[in-house]
């Protein structure tokens, strides 16, 4: 066997039978310059699998989608639209058929009423007065996120209320939406309903919001609070329903004490990005740095030997905009498992040693100044908490702070902690860990999409930097999709600047 | 039991951009390729098994995914043998990559944009086994199903494909590789 043998590719993508698999395994043992062939081939086909997959796709049209569905619909009606399965089943895939021809068959309508003259429509000239987007939640976010769009078709503009469609039953557009869900297989028929809500139309790309400088100056002895940084000129935006999330610094001297925020707003991570990919930036209010950093799986150190079922981790790097800042990553990683609650009333605690400490800031987070409430940790479960420090600028040596993570043994009730004592930064961010790395790149662009830090379009894609070597974790295709995001909005906001 | 729209609408959101980019890599031209996989999807309700897409799963979905993807290849070469009459259209030997990024800089430290330029350096058949297996994790056997060669073919395409890129990646200057491209080769 050569290094030119086809097989040797066909064993690096796990395409031989078990006979032959065998035998390869077997030469493989006997040729270190096969095995080394093998082990490049296998390296490039990762590679490939995780990268290929962003080349930007498109969808159909919602014209082509329309033409698919006036074809089905012509069979279904042509076959007697019989409908078999149990009776739930049946009554909701009727609801459901019924509302995604509605929902895309107003769309088409929608969008060609607004090419021809106006006609005396409600439903199609509420849609352009209101401009009011319509969603539909995914099964993950709808039990928390009442905000979300028709998958696939996000043109689709509807009205608020019922939408009084010919032909169709008066039904709310709750069960329209509902029904459209399901399209995407994502809702059980059995699910509860969520709770049907609208979210204005997102901000234009690119608010003009105009940035505080980033770069205060650090003085020491002064209990001066910091301001400015994290703070953005106040925007003028339509009423959303979002939350709202301010990152307040904190002077180390005042509050030399402060809880980790563990728990976090359900992600609808989903939801930014189909905004983004719609050439628009979410409002503000819907981008929750702590959620989105969280978005992602990381992958953490498993807890060591028995005695814990937990593991902290806290390390330190550079701020990627602030050569005097540092970023804080402190993240708890449950051991492997079943699901099953691991640690009961989990709470992560800060002590700041005012001396090396100036101020800080935990990102997307009320700032641990709010009472702290135990969170229970399952098994596989992990959390990232991003915070930014200002040193003191002091030379000493001591500890910058300690962290302790205080939980509840399950069963025994037993009051158990771990602590950790940190004295020393990483200098940069090439000797950081991947998993640092991405954290940071996640805040950059959660600071740009939450108008905060002068992170502007221009500007975010030279934070892909930070990535480094965090793709080789990218167990679902994430990463390398949000990655390819940041690339899409930086052609997005070149279009619409003209190419400026 | 009959195809309920709901049933298309899914295999719809399931396979569409995949579709698309698929037939997109033959015409050349997203309109095109739109027109090739709304005709594939018709196709699919016309003819289609009773079973709802939401139902398939293992086998069944990949039957699916392999019809789809060989409807859509056809169409995709109908297409372009008959605009090409009309219009004269670089024909996928000839065709070169897409106008490179606008930040340069910014598109030569991300692997994707890296591999996919290096992509059109290969063959059409190498590149097409390659987009197969990569952004559709088609086996060889499905994609021997939809490109009508035969595995033995497919598994010599990618095996020689996938050394040619892997040259190609080696001749470029390491420095200006994207870092996860560095790690891989």
């Amino acid at each position: 066997m050569n290094a030119n043998d086809p097989r040797l590719t066909a064993y690096a993508l796990d395409e031989l039978e078990p006979r032959e698999r065998a035998q390869i395994e077997q030469l493989l043992r006997e040729n270190p310059q096969a095995a080394g062939e093998v082990a490049s081939l296998q390296s490039l086909c990762a590679l490939l699998g995780t990268t290929l997959r962003v080349e930007k796709s498109e969808p159909l049209s919602v014209d082509h989608r329309e033409a698919v569905l006036r074809a089905a619909g012509m069979r279904s009606k042509a076959a007697g639209n019989v409908v078999e399965g149990p009776s739930w089943w049946r009554s909701w895939q009727f609801a459901a058929t019924a509302a995604a021809c509605m929902v895309f068959g107003f769309g088409a309508y929608a969008i060609f009423d607004a090419l021809t003259e106006p006609r005396p429509n409600y439903a199609a000239a509420q849609a352009r007065t209101d401009g009011v987007e319509i969603g539909v939640p995914s099964a993950e976010s709808a039990q928390h996120h009442p905000h979300a769009v028709v998958e696939n078709a996000p043109e689709l503009q509807l009205p608020t209320g019922s939408v009084p469609t010919p032909g169709v039953p008066s039904q709310s557009i709750g069960k329209v939406q509902i029904a459209s869900a399901n399209i995407g297989a994502q809702l059980q028929p059995q699910s509860p309903l969520p709770e049907l809500a609208v979210t204005p139309d997102p901000a234009p790309l690119i608010s003009a919001a105009p940035m505080t400088p980033a770069h205060s100056t650090v003085r020491r002895g002064s209990k001066e609070p910091m301001v400015g940084f994290f703070r953005p000129e106040p925007l003028v935006r339509k009423q959303t329903t979002g939350p709202s999330y301010d990152s307040k610094t904190l002077n180390a001297a005042e509050h030399p004490v402060c809880a980790v925020p563990l728990s976090f707003g359900p992600s609808n991570y989903a939801e930014l990005v189909r905004i983004w990919r719609n050439g628009k930036l979410p409002s503000k209010e819907l981008v929750d740095i702590h959620a989105l950093v969280n978005a992602f799986p990381y992958q953490y150190a498993q807890p060591v030997g028995a005695d814990h079922p937990v593991a902290l981790h806290v390390e330190v790097g550079p701020h990627p905009l602030v050569p005097q800042y540092r970023l804080l990553q402190i993240a708890i990683q449950a051991r492997a498992g079943g699901g099953e609650v691991v640690a009961r009333n989990a709470s992560v605690q800060v002590e700041f040693n005012a001396q090396r400490i100036w101020s800080y800031a935990f990102l997307g987070s009320n700032n641990g100044v709010s009472k702290e409430v135990g969170t229970d940790i399952r098994a596989g479960q992990g959390i990232t908490a991003m915070c930014v420090l200002i040193p003191s600028g002091s030379d000493l040596k001591e500890q910058m702070f300690k962290v302790k993570l205080r939980y509840s043994s399950v069963g025994s009730n037993r009051e158990r902690e771990i602590e950790e004592i940190v004295s020393k930064s990483e200098p940069a961010f090439e000797k950081c860990s991947p998993e640092f790395r991405w954290a940071s790149f996640v805040t950059c662009v959660g600071w740009f999409l939450s108008g905060t830090g002068e992170v502007n379009a221009k500007t975010l894609g030279k934070f892909t930097g930070l990535v480094g070597n965090a793709l080789r974790f990218d167990p679902d295709g994430k990463r390398l999709e949000f990655v390819g995001l940041i690339r899409n909005l930086k052609d997005v906001a070149d279009a619409n600047s003209g190419g400026k | 039991m009959t195809l309920p729209a709901l049933d298309i609408v899914a295999l719809m959101n399931r396979y569409e951009r995949p579709l698309v980019r698929y037939a997109m890599s033959i015409v050349g031209e997203l309109d095109g390729a739109r027109d090739v996989v709304q005709d594939t999807f018709i196709k699919y309700v016309r003819g289609s098994s009773d079973q709802p897409i939401t139902e398939m799963e293992g086998e069944s979905a990949r039957h699916v995914e392999s019809w789809l993807f060989t409807v859509t290849r056809n169409g995709s070469l109908d297409h372009l043998r008959k605009y090409s009459r009309i219009i004269p259209m670089p024909l996928p030997d000839d065709r070169r990559s897409e106008a490179p990024s606008p930040d340069q800089e910014l598109a030569n430290r991300e692997a994707a944009d890296w591999l996919l330029r290096l992509l059109d350096e290969l063959t059409p058949n190498q590149r097409e086994v390659i987009r197969l297996k990569f952004q559709n994790d088609l086996s060889y056997k499905e994609i021997a199903d939809v490109t009508g060669l035969t595995a033995t073919n497919v598994g010599f395409l990618l095996h020689v494909g996938l050394k040619k890129l892997r040259e190609l990646l080696r001749e470029t200057p390491i420095d200006s590789l994207p870092v996860q491209i560095r790690a891989a080769i």
